[in-house]
């Protein structure tokens, strides 16, 4: 018999920011995002479920980690925000159209452990 | 000068004053607009705050560029809301750098860009958006209508 076996070990990891994402704050998911991505962790939920502000500093984050996760095989899924002000923004940016969305962490889980 | 209807800021050139912008911005939206639901009130609040957040890290970023002494690089604001139609009037002044704004420009969203969304989201979330360069005399001039 030949057995072939093949291991596969999905590195991923769930970033919560609470609170506002600004030029202030930003910078601290930035150097978050680019340590993981450079240790290999190449598949990143990013829930904003707890951000109560976003601009565009943010946006420019999420958007340069989506693009070094996808070069790397991986992506960003992002975890809706709760406000509908906050979610209009993300429609507007076309970022519901480029992102992978949830309603929860747990949900974007599923969705890549189904895909394995 | 801070009354309910109108508020004046002399604020360093410093992204951390950002922060304090947009609750002066929640508080004078607040207190305008008690004829609407308070879900209403957040919808206007935050698009007002994320508008002039934009605008605030524009001069930021791009007027005061090179500028080391944050302390004396500074924003002037007033928040004035005027009656009859009910609307919020933003004005924000720099002495920095004029640049050429392009009031039709988008962010090229195929390309998925990385940055150029600020006086985008800005321009879709107030009613009216007006920049006028000077030399060391910049301004802006915002409208949000708050009925």
């Amino acid at each position: 018999m030949n057995l072939n076996i093949q291991e596969h070990t999905l590195k991923l990891a769930v970033l919560s920011p609470v609170g506002a994402i600004d030029p202030m704050t930003a910078p601290t998911l930035r150097e978050n995002l680019t340590r993981l991505l450079d240790e290999g962790t190449h598949c990143l939920i990013i829930d904003l479920s707890q951000v109560t502000f976003m601009d565009s500093a943010g946006m420019s984050v999420l958007v340069t980690a989506l693009k070094r996760a996808r070069t790397a095989g991986g992506n960003v899924k992002l975890v809706w925000p709760k406000s509908d002000a906050a979610k209009r923004i993300l429609t507007l940016t076309k970022f519901d159209q480029v992102f992978t969305l949830t309603q929860t962490a747990d949900e974007a889980l599923a969705q890549w452990k189904a895909s394995k | 000068m801070q009354n309910n209807s109108e508020i004046s800021l002399d604020i360093p050139a410093r992204f951390d004053q950002l922060e304090l912008l947009r609750n002066h911005i929640a508080n004078i939206i607040q207190a305008a607009t008690p004829h609407l639901t308070a879900e209403e009130v957040h919808l206007l609040t935050y698009n007002t705050q994320l508008a002039v957040n934009e605008i605030g890290t524009n001069i930021i970023e791009h007027a005061y560029a090179g500028v080391i002494d944050r302390d004396t690089a500074r924003v002037i604001i007033r928040l004035c809301v005027l009656p009859s139609p009910l609307q919020l009037e933003i004005q924000m002044h720099d002495s920095g750098h004029s640049f050429e704004y392009d009031p039709t420009c988008e962010p090229l969203f195929d390309t998925i860009p990385e940055r150029g969304y600020g006086l985008f989201l800005a321009r879709q979330l107030l009613d009216h958006i007006e920049y006028r360069p000077k030399p060391n005399a910049n301004t802006w001039h915002l409208i949000k209508q708050l009925s």
